[in-house]
């Protein structure tokens, strides 16, 4: 086996060589990788209780080597039983940049959902409580109600409405952002 | 070793193609006789030796002589009109005294179906392709030149809407097939399922098909089949002649149009021609029967020029052509996430729907293919050589509907005009051939190939890395036909080196990967002809070095919404198959039947890695890897026609394919169903001044495919379809034209259905009916004068 790759290598070199006439060897000292400002990179749940405004909870997700690679670290949502919470979420992107304002200034265009699943579902309540110039709801801006201490999946879905009007209910058929948080309602 | 040994062989047969000088002091004489089978001496005959290009004409008594020739190994040639050319080489160390036999040009029945009715142009005489001549490529001018080859049993269509259709050979498509456009294999980014061959489809003027492995002729990549595709010949001798075609699609609103301008007598070069070609498409979106399928419009423009010079010597062609390509991916089916797909799935329908529109929004994609060729060809006492030298740059590009989306309005405006991924392949190709003449009933092909290949990508999408790569291959076959047989045998080497940088797993840095890869791919086959009919037997092996995605591809592939990783330890797959074809030729009816099965080692696909899903911030996507494992496919083919009665002929084309996974002992996944297509066909010569007038009813049957993995697929195959399509046409002579008049109503009752191959199944439906409207007529000149 040894034999054949040193025979093969003498031919790709033969190859190389009679090729090289024609079309110069292309080097990687170029980067075509452009990035766009505007890949969200961290998304922060920062959640106040409504009868003590000192208390702050937050969670963050975070991802800034984009698709693939490495797995996002993700902070579990713990939340205290029977509370109400004022919820707010803003979103990075991978270059830092604050997406937060670009989403306000197009909120005709945007909407959250939340969804709660496994035991906790029906023991965390989220109702958006900013609104729109149509009076439809966005969703940077919630209120979390909680009842009995339960666990589980806190998901945060930021949907994009241009090809489908924003009706306030029905989901866009693309997803912008869609993130799980572990909840644990304690 | 015995791969060295192989090797050996290979670059020996390539050396008898070379001249091998070996003279000596003193002058030999070589003298003989030259009789045909019966002992008739063949005076008249002319004998040279080729080189020293001494030469003798046979005389009355049969008997030539060549003398004061120097000790070596010298071609013997001798040829006579209406008799095979014999060849012979031998070393020649004394006076030498030969006796040779010349064969008649004899139209027995075996030889007509060996040498005769052959019309491809596959070298293996024992393996024929199978050819579309311009009458069968005329009824689908203005479809993808995919949808020609539908007609074909066993081969089938990969497709991702109305424009983008990728012909799947018994099973096998993409990088498993070799597209040869013009004399040279097709380079775009074949990888993608939803990327259709650049081709015009107005250029074709004959397609042949060659199921199943053709490493040998075609090099390493053409383990499944190939697709040649010529354009007519140059007109030489003719003075300015051309053709009009102009069509309309009714589903898509499309109108199509080629027009071809032929010069074969040109005031400053006797010997020349040139033919200049353009041709257009534009389509808007295409109807289901419920609704339309949004941003599936498309526009195209083709364009070449081809110039050649053709006297006794040689021949040489030059070609440019240019093809260009707009076309929108249905809305639809571009989605955010998984969770987005399974909805899209449980809805049945597309999400968006609009209105009927020609725009092409994103997502879209954006091609132009250039190839420049240069072909020459002449004739030795050896026998006849072809150089070719292709260049072709393929530059694609693909736009996202949801590029940068978080962004304001101006910015995002911006940000759709650029493309997702851009991919830039130049590839240069250098073929080199040798057809021998025939020693004795021996023919043969000896050739080399090269090829050298840069892509150069950028964007965001990590589906396929910058590369180069060098490819070299080395090939040679034989076929011998004999009383009532023929036989054949071919042998190829090949060797590709490549160099990658890839996203490096986990990271957003690149990396310098580099690989060889080199195998053998050879080919048996045997041919008894009986009558006007014969059964082959091909066996064949090839192999397919893993192709570049499959070793580097990291991103989200969208359309399928899948994160597909790469593995960069896959070694080449390879097949051996076996091919038996029975072909029946009676006065009334024919028949073809193929059996066939392979065995794949190392087959690579797909795997769903279920304990490890890619996590982004557009959500969770299923993570897929490329992984191998051997296989077997096996199936069968028929072809059959029957002339009811003189003016009523029946057709049966139908193809069944099983395939297995021998890791899981499943079957694999996006395998054509079984499928049948009957016609019946009316014609006649002459009609109310119509000239040689047809109809014809087809029933297009498919079955559901029921041999699937279990719970791969995002959803359950859909059912089995039945198509009803109905054509008419024939010639006219008005207004001092031949116009050739057709119209064709294909899914004639508008049944909604989907294929398990179309990749919008997920989304939607297939197309509608459609009417098509296709009128041509030939101007100048039809004759060389």
């Amino acid at each position: 086996m040894k034999t054949q790759t040193y025979i093969s290598s003498i031919i790709a070199v033969c190859i190389i060589a009679l090729f090289s006439g024609l079309a110069g060897c292309k080097s990687d000292d170029h980067d075509h990788d452009h990035d766009d400002h505007g890949t969200p990179g961290i998304v922060t749940l920062t959640l106040r209780d409504t009868a003590n405004a000192t208390s702050v909870l937050t969670a963050v997700w975070r991802d800034m080597d984009g698709a693939g690679g490495a797995n996002p670290t993700i902070d579990t949502l713990r939340l205290q039983a029977n509370k109400v919470y004022n919820g707010t979420i803003t979103i990075t992107a991978t270059d830092n940049s604050d997406l937060t304002p670009t989403i306000r200034s197009e909120a005709d265009e945007h909407q959250f959902f939340f969804g709660v699943s496994g035991n906790a579902a029906g023991k965390l309540t989220i109702i958006p409580t900013d609104k729109d110039s149509k009076n439809l709801p966005i969703g940077l801006a919630f209120r979390a109600t909680t009842a009995a201490a339960a666990a589980g999946t806190f998901t945060v879905s930021l949907f994009h409405y241009d090809d489908v009007a924003k009706d306030g209910v029905a989901k866009s058929p693309e997803t912008d952002v869609e993130c799980l948080f572990p909840v644990v309602i304690q | 070793m015995t791969l060295i040994r192989l090797w050996y062989a290979v670059c020996a047969l390539v050396c008898i193609a070379s001249v091998v000088q070996c003279r000596a002091m003193q002058g030999l004489s070589i003298t003989g006789t030259v009789r045909d089978s019966a002992g008739k001496s063949m005076t008249g005959a002319s004998v040279v030796l080729v080189e020293l290009q001494k030469r003798d004409v046979v005389h009355a008594d049969g008997s030539f002589h060549l003398i004061g020739v120097p000790a070596g190994v010298y071609t013997l040639g001798v040829r006579r009109v209406g008799y095979r050319d014999v060849i012979l080489r031998r070393a020649f160390s004394r006076d030498t005294v030969v006796t040779i036999v010349m064969q008649e040009f004899t139209y027995k029945t075996s030889d007509v179906i060996v040498q005769g009715e052959r019309q491809s142009s596959t070298p293996s005489v024992t393996r024929d392709a199978i050819v579309l001549t311009p009458a069968d490529l005329d009824k689908h001018r203005g479809q993808t030149v995919g949808e020609a080859l539908q007609t074909v049993a066993g081969v089938t269509l990969l497709q991702t809407g109305p424009s983008i259709a990728k012909p799947v050979i018994r099973g096998l498509h993409s990088q498993r097939v070799v597209v040869v456009n013009g004399g040279v294999q097709q380079e775009g980014q074949q990888w993608g399922a939803e990327h259709a061959p650049e081709i015009d489809p107005f250029s074709p003027n004959k397609i042949e098909i060659l199921k199943g492995a053709a490493g040998v002729e075609y090099g390493a990549g053409a383990i499944g089949g190939v697709v040649r595709i010529e354009p007519e010949p140059l007109r030489f001798g003719t003075p300015l002649s051309g053709s009009v075609i102009a069509n309309y699609f009714s589903n898509n609103r499309q109108p199509a149009g080629s027009l071809i301008l032929d010069y074969g007598k040109l005031p400053v070069a006797e010997n020349a021609a040139v033919r200049t070609q353009v041709s257009w498409r534009r389509a808007g979106d295409s109807h289901t029967p419920l609704y339309s399928l949004t941003n599936t419009a498309f526009s195209e423009l083709s364009a070449s020029v081809t110039a050649g010079i053709r006297n006794d010597d040689y021949e040489a062609e030059a070609r440019y052509s240019y093809f260009g390509t707009e076309l929108g991916i249905l809305r639809a089916s571009h989605i955010g996430n998984y969770n987005d797909m399974i909805r899209a799935i449980e809805l049945g329908e597309p999400l968006i729907q609009r209105e009927f529109s020609y725009t092409i929004a994103p997502p879209k994609q954006q091609i132009a293919h250039h190839l420049a060729t240069v072909r020459f060809s002449t004739s030795t006492y050896l026998g006849k050589w072809d150089v070719q030298y292709g260049f072709q740059f393929n530059d694609r590009a693909e736009f996202d509907a949801h590029n940068t989306r978080i962004s304001d309005s101006s910015f995002l405006a911006q940000a759709l005009l650029r493309p997702a991924m851009t991919m830039k392949l130049f590839t240069h190709t250098l073929d080199a051939k040798l057809n021998h003449h025939e020693v004795e009933t021996m023919s043969g092909v000896v050739g080399i190939q090269l090829m050298q290949q840069t892509n150069d990508r950028s964007g965001r999408v990590f589906l396929i890395p910058d590369f180069t790569s060098v490819n070299a291959g080395v090939y040679a076959i034989e076929n011998l036909t004999l009383e009532g047989w023929a036989f054949n045998a071919g042998i190829r080497y090949d060797v590709r080196w490549q160099q990658a940088f890839p996203r490096l797993q986990g990271t957003t840095q690149t990396q310098l990967r580099e690989e060889t890869f080199a195998s053998l791919s050879g080919a048996v086959g045997v041919m008894k002809v009986f009558g006007s009919s014969s059964l082959a037997l091909n066996l064949t092996s090839a192999w397919r070095p893993p192709s570049i995605n499959e070793l580097f591809s990291n991103d989200v592939h969208h359309g399928t919404a899948q994160f597909e990783i790469g593995n960069a330890a896959l070694s080449p797959e390879r097949n051996i198959s076996a091919d038996m074809t029975l072909n029946l030729r009676g006065d009334a009816a024919q028949a073809s039947v193929s059996v066939y099965a392979q065995r794949m080692s190392g087959f690579i696909y797909l795997l769903p890695d279920r304990t490890n899903p890619t996590i982004t911030f557009r959500g969770v996507f299923p993570t897929m890897r490329y992984v191998q494992s051997n296989a077997t496919m096996a199936g069968m083919e028929l072809n059959g026609e029957i002339q009811l009665i003189t003016w009523l002929r029946l057709q049966t084309v139908a193809s069944m394919i099983r395939t297995m996974n021998l890791a899981t002992r499943e079957p694999l996944i996006f395998m054509p169903s079984d499928r049948a297509r009957l016609t019946l066909h009316a014609h006649t010569e002459e009609l109310y001044g119509m000239e040689n007038p047809y109809i014809e009813a087809a029933v297009q049957l498919v079955r559901r495919q029921e041999n699937v993995p279990v719970g791969i697929d995002y959803t359950e195959p859909p059912a089995g379809y039945a198509l009803a399509d109905l054509a008419a046409g024939g010639t006219i002579h008005t207004l001092g034209l031949e116009l050739t008049l057709n119209c064709e109503v294909r899914n004639l009752l508008n049944q909604p259905y989907r294929d398990y191959l179309s990749r919008y199944r997920y989304f939607a439906l297939d197309v509608g009916r459609n009417i098509v409207f296709r009128i041509s007529f030939p101007f100048g000149s039809q004759h060389s004068s």
